[in-house]
Formats: structure tokens, C-alpha cells, sequence
């Protein structure tokens, strides 16, 4: 029996048991479309706790947080920060979500644009947003789960058939079971993420240095740098980043079917009190990413530190369940996103084509953008690694874009969708300019949140110069 | 409680770990002392996950006593 079988068998087995977990879920239901999209409003506190938390974090939690720890120190503490200050943010802002859904059963993201705003065109413009943002990070999750399992596997699995086999897996089980499949997978998913974190690289400083302390006063002799933030990334850009992030991820159009699909607010509400608490797992990510650092280690690319540390501080069959954990974090986070798109694609897109469809219609529009965005991102993966890599840089501060369309058009009767409209419009353009025209953080200060301040300011003196919407009190209806 | 009233001070409690993050820690932005093994900022923002955790829990708690969850 060669090294490699023990891990091997590891990964295909929790590929396979998130199959049959996922197609068990949904397999002899009839899905109506909110049934489908958003499990019909009916996820208690577990089942909606493992799919936001199995959503959220995904591939790059593991990849990219231990990699900047390794190659920027201190800076990736906005990682710590902004996760707490959404869910802080978004404990008061999702009640609001949850009841326009609730009242005027909206699925998606753009259908609660649509229900504020009574436009289509809006509803789109949003659907768009959402899908030209997300399709890249789709392909990037793909990118981070071949990689992951290929090493997981000791090079048995190449990258190529791990990208297939994922991507495959993922699109049957939110084929056959919509959200409540991935709200079930979620559940080993975001299990397995949480053992990988905390009972494999919790133990690499203690392993390597005999505990954090000594990993960190190793870390001070061999990267000074690394203990305290330092420009470009100082404390204009560590500040303005928490706020940009904080405020922006409530932005992120896979947030909405989840808030839909909670049960009560309740459940909703109690689900984001306890957030913060499962974020923690990152502080192992970035300790594994730490002790790369401090043991002076060159590697190729810095998202190789978090394998690395396993490698250097486990016997090599403990990859195979790292392995297992990639394909975790990423497929808990990609069949979100998939099924998001496919949402939008369908609910938002696809109507205005048709606007007469039926519901079965719809469910059955939504399962064929499934098998094309998971086609799409899994093309993309294959054969054009980092062609997009432009639409990622600028997702979250396009996505945050949207933040005084969302949160100001819930108070002010004023907001219409010309306001609306054209600061999402003035804040992308002006965060485009900056990434690609200057190419710098005016200030140090985050571009997101300068196209933020453009969109502001743009939403405000439209919505002063135009009338207020007449849209707006049939609307509130939702919370009366 | 009032609804007004516990509304009023369930936002307030969402407002701390905000304050904490993004005003206070930046003051721990220093390589020394190591608490519990972690650089300052480090521990502090770790210690602010739990924290923020409370701060919601008390809000969730003063909202439903405030019959705000129905």
C-alpha cells in the first residue's frame, strides 16, 4: 500500500458521504421555488448556523489568511475585526431582510430591490452586479479546492480532476436539493473546517516552538515587521478596511437567502449572536501561517503556509483530512454561491424574458443556471486560471457599492431608484478609477470606501433632486 | 422595559465591539508586551470575538424582553 492511500481514502470518502448527505436531503421532495432557493423559510438555529458559517468562510479562510499572515504579519487582524463587526452590523440589519421577505416572498437579493424600489431594471442591475463579482470568486474557490486536495492527497489527485470532482459533486447535490442541501452538507462541512483548525493547526506553534509565546518571540527575531501593522498596509488602510468589510459583507447577494430561509427572527437573531464565536477558528489559520514565518521558511507562494505547517509538523496521511477540510470550505461556500446566482440568473434575469413563468417553470430555470455556472466557474478553473483576477480585486468594493441602496431605502421615503441607481453607479466607477486609473489608496485609505463616500454623496443629492418614491409606504407595510 | 427604550439599548450593545474594533484597537498596534503568547493587537482583537458575541447576546436578551421579536 503506497503513502498516499490513507489520504486517498480520505478525501473520496468525505466527498462521497457530502454527496449522498446533500441528494438525501432533497432527493423526493417537489421544490417550489422558495422551497427551493430558500428552503422554504423553515431552518432552525443549526441548520441556518452551519450553512452562514460554512458560507462564509470559505477555501481561502484556510489559504489566504494563513498566506498573509506569513507574508504581511499583523495587517490580516482585519480579518478578525471585520468578521465581528458585520455580524454586529448585520444583527440589526438582517430583521429587516428577513421581514420584506417574509411579507413580499422575495428569494433573492435583487427581488428585495425590486419590492423597494418597484423596478425591474434596478433588480437587475443588482442581479448583474451580483453574478459579474461572484463568478470569479467562484472560480478562485474551485482553484483553492484542486490545489488543496491535490496536496492533500500527496500529488495522487492532480489539480485538474480535483477541480472536476468538486465542482461535479457540488452541482448534483444543489441540482437535486436546492438550499436545504447545502444547509445539510453545511453541517459535516462547517464541523470538519472547526476539527481541521482547531485540533491540527492549533498544535503546529506548540509543535514546532513548544507554545505561542515562544512562536512569536521567534517571529520578532527573524520578521521584526511582522508583529505590528506597517504602510502600505498601516493603520489608514487597517482601519478603513474594518469599516469598508464591516459594512460591505451584508452587500454579498448570498447573504439574503440565507436571512430568508431562517425560520422566526428569533433563530435569525441568536444565529448572529453566536458568529463571532465560530470565527475564532481563524486564529489557528493565522497561528500556522505565523509559524511558517517565524521558522524562516521561503515558499513559492504564500498561500502554500497553512499546507506547509501541516506538513512540517504532522506524519503526511494528516494531509488527507487538510484535504477533506479544502474541499470543506470550499464546496460549503460555492454551492452557496451557485445557487445564489442561479436565483438571480432565473428570479431577476430570465422574468424579464418571460415574465408569465410559473413557478415549477422557475425551479426548473434555476436548476439549469446551476449546471451553467458551475460549468461556467469550472471552464474558467480548468483552462483560464487568473483571467478574472481584475474582477476580484475590486469584488468587495463593487459589492459594498450597493450598501446606501440597501440600508438608507429602508428609512428614507425619498430614496427612489434614480438615487439608487446612480450612486451604485458613481461608486463603481469611482473604485474602478482608483484600483486602475491611480492605483493607489488615496490617504492610505481604503478605495472601497472612497467610491463609498462618491455613492453617498451621488445618492443623497439625487434623491434631493428628484421626488420621493411613492413605493415607499406599501413597502414598510413589511414591518408594520 | 419599554420597546423604545430596549431597542435604544440593544443598539447601543451593537455599537461597542464597533468602537472596539475600529477606535480602541488600533491603540494596540505595538510589538510588546505578548499577552497569553499573542502580540497586543492580536489578543485584542481575538478577545473582542467573544465579547461581541455578549454584547449581541445582551441585545438578543433585551430585545425579546422587549417583545421586539415577534
Amino acid at each position: 500500500m503506497s503513502s498516499a492511500a490513507l489520504p486517498v481514502a480520505i478525501i473520496i470518502g468525505w466527498v462521497l458521504l457530502s454527496l449522498a448527505v446533500g441528494v438525501y436531503a432533497g432527493i423526493k421532495r417537489k421544490f417550489t421555488l422558495e422551497g427551493y432557493l430558500v428552503s422554504g423559510r423553515s431552518l432552525g438555529l443549526i441548520f441556518l448556523y452551519v450553512l452562514m458559517a460554512g458560507e462564509i468562510y470559505s477555501a481561502y479562510a484556510f489559504l489566504g489568511t494563513g498566506g498573509w499572515a506569513y507574508s504581511y504579519g499583523m495587517p490580516i487582524m482585519y480579518a478578525i475585526g471585520y468578521g465581528a463587526l458585520a455580524y454586529a452590523f448585520g444583527y440589526f440589519y438582517a430583521k429587516y431582510v428577513w421581514k420584506v421577505g417574509k411579507y413580499f416572498k422575495c428569494v433573492t437579493q435583487a427581488d428585495y430591490f425590486h419590492v423597494r424600489y418597484n423596478s425591474r431594471t434596478l433588480a437587475a442591475l443588482v442581479a448583474l452586479i451580483g453574478i459579474v463579482f461572484n463568478v470569479p470568486y467562484l472560480q478562485l474557490q474551485l482553484q483553492g479546492l484542486g490545489y488543496i486536495v491535490n496536496v492533500g492527497s500527496l500529488n495522487t489527485i492532480s489539480i485538474k480532476a480535483g477541480i472536476v470532482i468538486g465542482m461535479v459533486i457540488m452541482m448534483i447535490y444543489v441540482y437535486t436539493s436546492g438550499l436545504r442541501g447545502i444547509s445539510w452538507t453545511n453541517l459535516l462541512q462547517a464541523t470538519l473546517m472547526f476539527i481541521v483548525a482547531w485540533a491540527i493547526l492549533f498544535a503546529v506553534p506548540f509543535k514546532q516552538f513548544g507554545g505561542v509565546g515562544a512562536m512569536f518571540k521567534a517571529l520578532a527575531q527573524a520578521k521584526p515587521g511582522h508583529l505590528i501593522l506597517h504602510p502600505p498596509l498601516g493603520m489608514a488602510w487597517y482601519v478603513s478596511t474594518l469599516i469598508l468589510c464591516g459594512l460591505g459583507f451584508f452587500m454579498y447577494p448570498q447573504m439574503y437567502p440565507s436571512i430568508y430561509s431562517a425560520r422566526d427572527l428569533k433563530t435569525l437573531k441568536k444565529n448572529y449572536t453566536l458568529l463571532p464565536i465560530y470565527s475564532i477558528f481563524m486564529i489557528p489559520v493565522i497561528l500556522a501561517g505565523f509559524t511558517i514565518a517565524a521558522m524562516g521558511l521561503k515558499l513559492a507562494a504564500p498561500d502554500e503556509a497553512v499546507l506547509k505547517a501541516v506538513e512540517v509538523s504532522y506524519p503526511s496521511w494528516v494531509l488527507g483530512i487538510v484535504g477533506a477540510g479544502g474541499f470543506a470550505a470550499a464546496a460549503s461556500t460555492a454551492s452557496a454561491i451557485i445557487l445564489t446566482l442561479a436565483g438571480l440568473l432565473s428570479k431577476n434575469l430570465y422574468t424579464i424574458i418571460k415574465p408569465t413563468a410559473s413557478d415549477k417553470e422557475l425551479v426548473l430555470a434555476s436548476r439549469i443556471s446551476v449546471i451553467l455556472f458551475g460549468v461556467t466557474a469550472m471552464l474558467l478553473a480548468l483552462f483560464a486560471p487568473g483571467r478574472l483576477v481584475a474582477l476580484l480585486l475590486l469584488a468587495y468594493s463593487g459589492i459594498t457599492q450597493m450598501f446606501p441602496a440597501a440600508v438608507l431605502g429602508l428609512f428614507w421615503k425619498r430614496m427612489n431608484k434614480y438615487s439608487a441607481g446612480a450612486g451604485i453607479i458613481a461608486g463603481l466607477i469611482t473604485v474602478t478609477y482608483l484600483k486602475f486609473g491611480l492605483k493607489h489608496n488615496p490617504l492610505g485609505i481604503h478605495f472601497g470606501l472612497w467610491g463609498l463616500l462618491v455613492n453617498f454623496i451621488v445618492t443623497v443629492i439625487v434623491a434631493y433632486a428628484t421626488k420621493p418614491d411613492e413605493n415607499f409606504e406599501k413597502f414598510r407595510l413589511a414591518f408594520a | 422595559m419599554e420597546k423604545d427604550e430596549s431597542r435604544k439599548y440593544a443598539l447601543v450593545l451593537g455599537i461597542i465591539p464597533w468602537v472596539a474594533y475600529v477606535v480602541i484597537s488600533p491603540a494596540f498596534n505595538k510589538p510588546e508586551p505578548l499577552i497569553l503568547g499573542m502580540p497586543p493587537l492580536m489578543f485584542w482583537n481575538t478577545l473582542w470575538l467573544i465579547l461581541t458575541s455578549i454584547c449581541l447576546y445582551g441585545a438578543y436578551k433585551l430585545e425579546l424582553g422587549g417583545g421586539l421579536l415577534e
